[in-house]
């Protein structure tokens, strides 16, 4: 019987340490810079960014959606289909909140230096909104239709169906009334500029954003 | 102790690598008698200083204000290019504390036709004197006089979508922000609010 109650008290505390882990301060940044695009300086620096959103409602070292949403919309009142998507492929631990390392290595596919490839498969996922592996025309009006209406802009149906067909007429090469990945990547191949959100120029100068890692900087100078 | 006393006394040595020029305005210029020393505007004309240094810091923007690219096709755009203008897929707030209106980028619908916009550019820059260069679907303001990071310098693209609808892009190309910013709200948003894309009536 007691083996029983200390099995599950260890069991707990495991559980527990794993969430008390993800939370705690900057543990490894020369792996996740090992892993990502980032200098071990960025790292810190993109730390200094992470708490200052993780902090804005819960102070618990972890980025909840609504925290996300105050981050980019300066208000969490704003429900973006977008903000929503983004946020589903920053979790990839698919717990509804973004540990620091869930946070990194999202953002460096939006470094300048990101491989390109990188690029197109996140915009694809991100794109994908039921995740079925193609994207569908539905799927393209729901989101076309969503970003203008964000700009006060509605379309006739009739114009938004033009454009569509105009589009999938140049994209879905194999004919089949979806753009799978293959499609996806030639015409971003073909359109460079459909990649223009997926880079962040701040990315390359946040260390001089967040200078105060300097103070807290926990690697050695060499 | 020793320092002040060589500031005193104009004791000092340049390192070997400095060119003679260089030395013998520098000796010029620290000399402990105020009655002697070199004045600004003999600097100025000194050789060394007349060198290599620009007269007035151009920026590449400024230079290039007349290559106005008329080269290669406007991209129409496709369902994509709207797609990505959201604002849900734009993560640079994460990074920036300003409010949306300080963005630097101004993006609105029009029915158009593209004429009319270019038309509306035209009298924006004429009031606020600005000189224009321009193509079909192109338009780029440059102040006359210098800001305070150089001309202002404001570039507007037009991109059809559909028969009756474009999307017009302007962006600050050069210049200060604030300056860029105060533009847009007093000058140019003024002049294109009657033509800005609203919302067909519900039939």
């Amino acid at each position: 019987m007691i083996q029983c109650i200390e099995g599950f008290q260890t069991l707990f505390l495991r559980c527990c340490d794993l969430d008390y882990k993800q939370s705690r301060g900057l543990e490894d940044p020369e792996l996740l810079a090992r892993e990502t695009v980032f200098s071990v300086s960025e790292i810190e620096a993109l730390y200094e960014l992470f708490k200052k959103i993780s902090s804005a409602v819960i102070d618990d070292g972890l980025i909840n959606k609504e925290e996300f949403q105050l981050a980019l919309f300066k208000t969490n009142k704003k429900e973006s289909l977008f903000a929503d998507r983004v946020f589903d492929l920053f979790d990839t631990k698919h717990n509804g909140i973004l540990g620091f390392e869930e946070f990194a290595r999202a953002l460096s596919v939006f470094h300048p230096n990101a491989p390109v490839d990188d690029k197109i498969d996140f915009s694809f996922q991100l794109y994908d909104l039921k995740q079925q592996g193609f994207i569908e025309r539905q799927e393209v009006k729901q989101m076309v239709v969503a970003t203008l209406a964000e700009s006060g802009m509605n379309l006739s149906d009739e114009v938004i169906e033009s454009i569509i067909d105009k589009t999938f007429e140049e994209a879905d090469t194999k004919h089949d009334g979806k753009i799978d990945k293959e499609e996806w990547r030639s015409l971003v191949l073909q359109h460079p500029s459909l990649l223009k959100n997926m880079t962040l120029q701040y990315l390359k100068d946040i260390t001089t954003t967040f200078p105060s890692f300097v103070f807290h900087s926990q690697v050695d100078d060499t | 102790m020793v320092m002040y006393r060589k500031i005193y006394r104009g004791d000092f040595k340049c390192p070997p690598w400095f060119s003679s020029e260089a030395r013998r305005l520098i000796t010029k210029l620290l000399d402990p008698n105020p009655a002697t020393r070199i004045t600004i505007p003999k600097v100025m004309e000194s050789s060394w200083f007349n060198k290599s240094v620009p007269k007035v810091l151009v920026t590449k923007a400024e230079m290039e204000f007349d290559k106005l690219d008329k080269g290669n096709e406007p991209e129409t755009l496709n369902a994509f290019h709207i797609i990505s203008l959201s604002e849900g897929f734009d993560l640079s707030p994460l990074f920036q504390g300003k409010k949306m209106e300080e963005k630097e980028e101004l993006r609105f619908g029009t029915a158009g036709p593209a004429s009319c916009v270019i038309s509306r550019l035209e009298e924006v820059a004429k009031a606020g004197k600005f000189s224009i260069m321009k193509t079909e679907t192109k338009v780029k303001l440059q102040g006359l006089e210098r800001g305070r990071k150089g001309k202002l310098a404001i570039a507007a693209e037009i991109f059809p979508v559909a028969p009756s609808f474009l999307v017009v892009e302007v962006r600050k190309d050069n210049g200060d922000t604030l300056e860029y910013n105060q533009f847009c709200s007093k000058e140019l948003r003024p002049a294109l609010k009657d033509i800005l894309w609203t919302s067909p009536p519900p039939s």
